[in-house]
């Protein structure tokens, strides 16, 4: 059999990175990747949040091909016909060295790949691994069509439907409410119509982040600028389209019929439309990481952020791989990559930054459940600045007796406190 | 035997748009890779040495950046290709081609078969194939299918407008191969890691062929070229309504405003 | 070599007077002379067309590598600046054969030329497709001879004069070929009837068993038109003899129904020139919609039935019926 120190298994940023770094660590590394390139399989809204991956590729800032630096960003409420905005612009944010970039995958993927493969792993690309080999609870390699390919250790960088995991027994169950599906569009636009459209400067770009008009489906959109293009989505739960009879085409194409995302896109034409489950993601949730001969890194070991206003799940592939890698480097000095030895890849996520994230933005968890956020509140708000700012025959209201007026009927002073509590709780404290 | 297949990094034609407002062609960032033909080719050099033992040399005029694409049709079974860096990035005259792909072989030495495509995916020019023959003073087998190799002889299939002729030339010879005449395979993991052993060559027109850029230049027959997009204004308008049966209608009325269809009721 | 002589050749006689009424067209107000290449003992047959001047050969018209010799033959004669060759599969060999024998520039797949007279003699500029033909280019050549092969239907073939052209048999011993020639086997064809159809149903992929070609044939039938198909119906299914596009027909009907056809470059060259395309796909970001006039997003099992009722039902003909 033919043999390699380590396999990883699929090239998105968790497989390339970990390929990356174990083929610079001095490992005999195959990559194999089921599309026909690295990134046309790849699902992503394409929001990088690059400080930390900066670190581990040094030439990111120069070499790495992103679409535009996001230096605005918009948090908007939408109802039927309005939309309520919060607009954050970070001065520093607007100032190298940018920390957040949108990025086509299709481009980027290849990109990151192109660093393994620099470094000295070999990609396969076209091939679709079907099972993993394992022998006395050890996973010795894996098989693809009639060939069978040993490796002292195999990265399992699958991806967020981790099938290879679940057919290896080696992962629970998902649960229906943990898990969303992301649905995204990139429609083209020239560059000069975008920079007039969003106020933005060659190279820069906005972020939207929106709320509401998911036709009462849990879940938000989103709204990135590219280059020459759009990257425009929504990530729904799925167990709320099972109940709500939708189509997350009809979702999606309701949200985009919404006058403001509307306008933003007029005139654009679809070049791409892609579709991939989301998890929620969180500690708590987090899959197995490692086993004799094994780690699982990125997204098929639900590494990720997932609250509605950020989904952060290629740097998180990125940071979990790069914890991985230093703990199997480590564990190959001392002689064997047992899950005892791998555990270390624990103790090194503990230590990064995800795991900070996680805590802070626990309290998020419960806000996607909760269906008056994306159903009454978005609502509310647009009819609250309608009385402000659209004032009819009778005298204007102040903000707190037109808040009043509205809910009224609508919500509970109870719910809207604890409502509160938890936006606060989860997004912002 | 010795076979060389040439193998062309040409564009998906399909992915190149029309500027609307300035007719101008929009090449940047269209994918490349190795042309729907060339696979054909290298699956008909492939099948030709399972039948009769070969070597399989293929050679590539194009950029550095065609490198990664080679992977595939290693993996099908070339042993190793030659990648003859562009010095002109495509844009050379079918002669100037012809002539550093002839140099080209001239230094790969005596093949007894070289295999091209009839037409590249994106040049679509037809004329590798009767050039080098001229060139190099082969036999040509045109627009081939059903190749095989006996007694020193090549027999085929030309597949013309209206008919198949079958042909034979002797070897040393030259053939194209005819559109979808070899549906490539299907590679394997372990064709894919044995093909990353592989080598692909690069040289460069000057000083590795011996030719002179500057001499290139001149055999151009070619002063000065420009290019448009070809833009044929369509209506596009979608027809929207609540059924299908009255799409039907709706596009029934339609075509009896343009006066194409006639008659009828409502 | 003479600046003021265009020699054209098709074996393809329709082809052959397009050529001629083009050569003309290209040379205008220039007094040019035009020889023509016929091949075989009927050839002189060809001496109407409003050449000059035919040279006959006789020569087998299957073999590329004796009419190379033959054209190659009349071009030392004729000493033509501009040579025009029928794109057929047998032109578009012999044409760059003959560019690289003359030292001469060549385009493939022109679309037009015009001359300039220089000092150092004829300057020929030409339009050409490019990229399968989502482009034109136009090339000015460096002076000398000029080599374009030009399709069908470039030119049109209206007669030019009825004059007689001078006949010259051309004898010159031509060398034995290499290539040997055993047999032909003809293809089954649509028999050209493709080409004159004014009414077509154009079928893709879509289209998912081969018995379900009876829906789109019903309503072929029902507006007195064709089939046609795309590549892979043809090349990989089989269940067509010919397709439509860049390397196969092209069609120009009075309307062209594509049904489950994606609209690929390569596809809608052959469709182009039609004068009403309607385009029915189930997915509508399908590339065929934004080159169609009328598009219905529709499965096209349930949408076709329901257009073929509603024909029948409201007595709906051809415009061109009688
Ligand atoms: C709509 C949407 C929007 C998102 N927006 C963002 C965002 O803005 N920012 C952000 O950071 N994250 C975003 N994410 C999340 C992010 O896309 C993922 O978390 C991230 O891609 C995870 O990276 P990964 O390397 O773990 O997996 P992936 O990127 O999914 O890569 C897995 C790779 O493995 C390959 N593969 C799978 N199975 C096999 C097999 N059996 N054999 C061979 N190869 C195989 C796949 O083809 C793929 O290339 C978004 C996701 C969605 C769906
Ligand atoms: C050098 C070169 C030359 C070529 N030359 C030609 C050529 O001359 N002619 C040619 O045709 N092709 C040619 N091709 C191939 C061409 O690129 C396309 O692959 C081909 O035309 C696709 O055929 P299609 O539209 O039938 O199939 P597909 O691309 O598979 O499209 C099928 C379509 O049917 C739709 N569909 C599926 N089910 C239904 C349903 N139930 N109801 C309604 N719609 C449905 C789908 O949405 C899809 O759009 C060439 C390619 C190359 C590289
Ligand atoms: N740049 C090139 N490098 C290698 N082979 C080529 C190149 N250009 C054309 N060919 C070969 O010639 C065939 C016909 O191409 P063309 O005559 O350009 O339409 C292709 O299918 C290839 O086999």
């Amino acid at each position: 059999m033919e043999k390699f120190d380590a396999i990883v298994i699929g090239a998105g940023p968790a497989g390339s990175t970990t390929a990356y770094l174990l083929a610079q660590g001095g490992l005999n590394v195959l990559m194999v990747e089921r599309g026909q390139n690295p990134g046309t399989k790849t699902v992503s809204g394409g929001l990088v949040y690059s400080k930390l991956v900066a670190q581990i590729f040094p030439n990111f800032l120069e070499g790495a091909p992103v679409e535009r630096a996001i230096t605005g960003h918009q948090l908007v409420m939408l109802d039927d016909k309005a939309s309520v905005a919060l607009d954050f612009r970070d001065q520093m944010a607007g100032q190298q060295p940018y920390n957040v970039f949108s990025v086509l995958r299709a481009r980027f993927d290849p990109w990151l790949a192109k660093q393994a493969e620099q470094a000295g792993a070999s990609l396969v690309n076209g091939v679709t691994v079907d099972s993993l080999l394992v022998e006395n609870g050890r996973v010795i390699g894996i098989q693809a069509g009639a060939d069978q390919i040993g490796a002292d250790l195999v990265v399992i960088a699958e991806g967020t439907r981790s099938l290879l995991l679940k057919q290896a027994g080696l992962r629970e169950d998902f649960q229906p409410h943990d898990v969303s599906l992301g649905l995204k569009e990139v429609v083209a636009l020239p560059e000069r119509t975008i920079e007039e459209r969003f106020q933005c400067a060659p190279g820069t770009g906005t972020a939207y982040t929106l709320v509401g008009h998911t036709c009462g489906i849990e879940g938000g959109g989103f709204l990135y600028t590219n280059k020459a293009s759009l990257s425009v989505g929504i990530v729904v739960k799925i167990d709320s389209l099972y109940r709500n009879k939708m189509q997350p085409h009809q979702v999606l194409d309701r949200f985009k019929s919404h006058p403001l995302i509307n306008r933003l896109l007029e005139d654009g034409e679809v070049v791409e439309y892609s579709a991939q489950t989301v998890h929620r993601g969180g500690f708590h949730l987090m899959s197995r990481l490692y086993g004799d001969g094994y780690v699982v890194v990125g997204s098929a070991a639900r590494l990720l952020l997932n609250n509605i206003m950020t989904l952060r799940g290629m740097d998180f592939a990125i940071l979990s791989a790069e914890a991985a890698a230093r703990a199997i480097l480590e564990a190959r000095k001392g002689g064997g990559y047992s899950e005892a030895e791998l555990s270390v890849y624990a103790a090194n996520l503990r230590k990064t930054s995800i795991y900070e994230d996680w805590r802070t933005f626990r309290e998020t968890y419960g806000l996607m459940e909760n269906k008056r956020l994306f159903d009454e509140y978005p609502e509310l708000a647009c009819r609250i600045m309608e009385k402000l700012f659209a004032p009819g025959t009778q005298a204007s209201p102040k903000l707190l007796s037109a808040m009043w007026q509205e809910m009224r009927g609508h919500l509970s002073m109870l719910d809207l406190t604890e409502d509160a509590y938890h936006v606060l709780r989860g997004l912002i404290l | 035997m010795r076979i060389l297949a040439l193998i062309k990094y040409s564009m998906d034609v399909a992915e190149v748009k029309v500027d609307p407002a300035t007719k101008e062609l929009r090449l940047a960032g269209v994918p490349e890779k190795i042309g729907a033909i060339d696979k054909n080719v290298a699956e008909a050099a492939v099948q030709l040495k399972e039948a009769n033992g070969a070597a399989l040399q293929a050679l590539c005029l194009g950029p550095l950046a065609a490198t990664d694409s080679f992977k595939d049709v290693l993996a099908m079974g070339l042993d190793e290709v030659f990648l003859v860096e562009d010095p002109f990035a495509g844009a050379a005259d079918g002669r100037v081609a012809a002539c550093i792909l002839e140099a080209a072989i001239r230094k790969l030495g005596q093949f007894d078969l070289i295999l091209c495509g009839f037409a590249s995916d994106d040049g679509y020019s037809y004329q590798v194939a009767p050039r080098l023959a001229e060139r190099l003073g082969l036999p040509l087998v045109s627009y081939g299918r059903q190749l095989k190799v006996s007694d020193g002889q090549l027999e085929a299939e030309r597949d013309l407008e209206d008919g198949l002729q079958a042909v034979s030339v002797s070897l040393p010879a030259l053939a194209s191969i005819a559109e979808e005449a070899y549906p490539p395979r299907r590679t394997t993991l372990m064709e894919a890691i044995k093909a990353k052993k592989k080598p692909v060559n690069v040289w460069h027109v000057e000083p590795d062929l011996g030719l002179v850029r500057n001499e290139l230049e001149k055999l151009s027959s070619i002063e000065s070229s420009s290019q448009v997009g070809v833009m044929i204004q369509r209506k596009q308008r979608m027809l929207k309504t609540a059924t299908l049966r009255e799409s039907a209608d709706q596009l029934i009325d339609l075509l009896l405003e343009e006066k194409v269809l006639k008659g009828g009721s409502k | 070599m003479n600046s003021q002589a265009i020699l054209v050749f098709s074996e393809d006689a329709d082809l052959l007077k397009e050529l001629v009424s083009g050569a003309k067209q290209g040379t205008k107000a220039q007094d040019w002379r035009i020889a023509a290449v016929g091949v075989g003992k009927e050839a002189s047959a060809l001496a109407n067309l409003g050449e000059d001047v035919l040279y006959q050969v006789d020569v087998d018209v299957h073999n590329p590598e004796l009419l190379t010799a033959a054209l190659e033959a009349a071009a030392r004669k004729v000493e033509p600046s501009i040579v025009l060759v029928g794109a057929t599969k047998l032109g578009l060999e012999v044409a760059p054969r003959i560019a690289e024998r003359l030292a001469a520039g060549y385009a493939a797949w022109a679309t037009g030329f015009e001359v300039a007279s220089g000092t150092e003699g004829a300057k020929v500029m030409a339009q050409s497709m490019i990229f399968a033909g989502v482009g034109i280019a136009t090339h000015t050549f460096k002076a000398g001879p000029v080599v374009l092969s030009v399709a069908r239907g470039i030119f049109d073939s209206r007669q030019v004069d009825g004059k007689q052209a001078e006949v010259v048999v051309l004898d010159t011993p031509l060398p034995a070929p290499k290539l040997t020639i055993h047999g032909y086997r003809p293809k089954a064809m649509n028999g050209g009837r493709l080409a004159q159809a004014r009414f077509v149903v154009d079928v893709g992929q879509g289209v998912k068993e081969r018995d379900d070609l009876q829906i789109t044939q019903a309503l072929a039938n029902l507006l007195d038109g064709q089939l046609s198909c795309s590549r892979p119906m043809s090349a990989d299914r089989d269940w067509f003899p010919e397709w439509v596009g860049l390397s196969g027909a092209k069609i120009k009907p009075e309307l062209c129904v594509t049904v489950g056809v994606s609209g690929a470059v390569q596809h809608i060259i052959g469709i182009r020139d039609s004068h009403l395309i309607v385009a029915v796909n189930m997915d509508e970001g399908a590339p065929i919609f934004s080159q169609a006039d009328y598009g219905v997003v529709a499965d096209l099992y349930e949408f076709l039935p329901l257009l073929i009722e509603r024909i029948s039902a409201r007595g709906i003909r051809p415009a061109w019926a009688t």
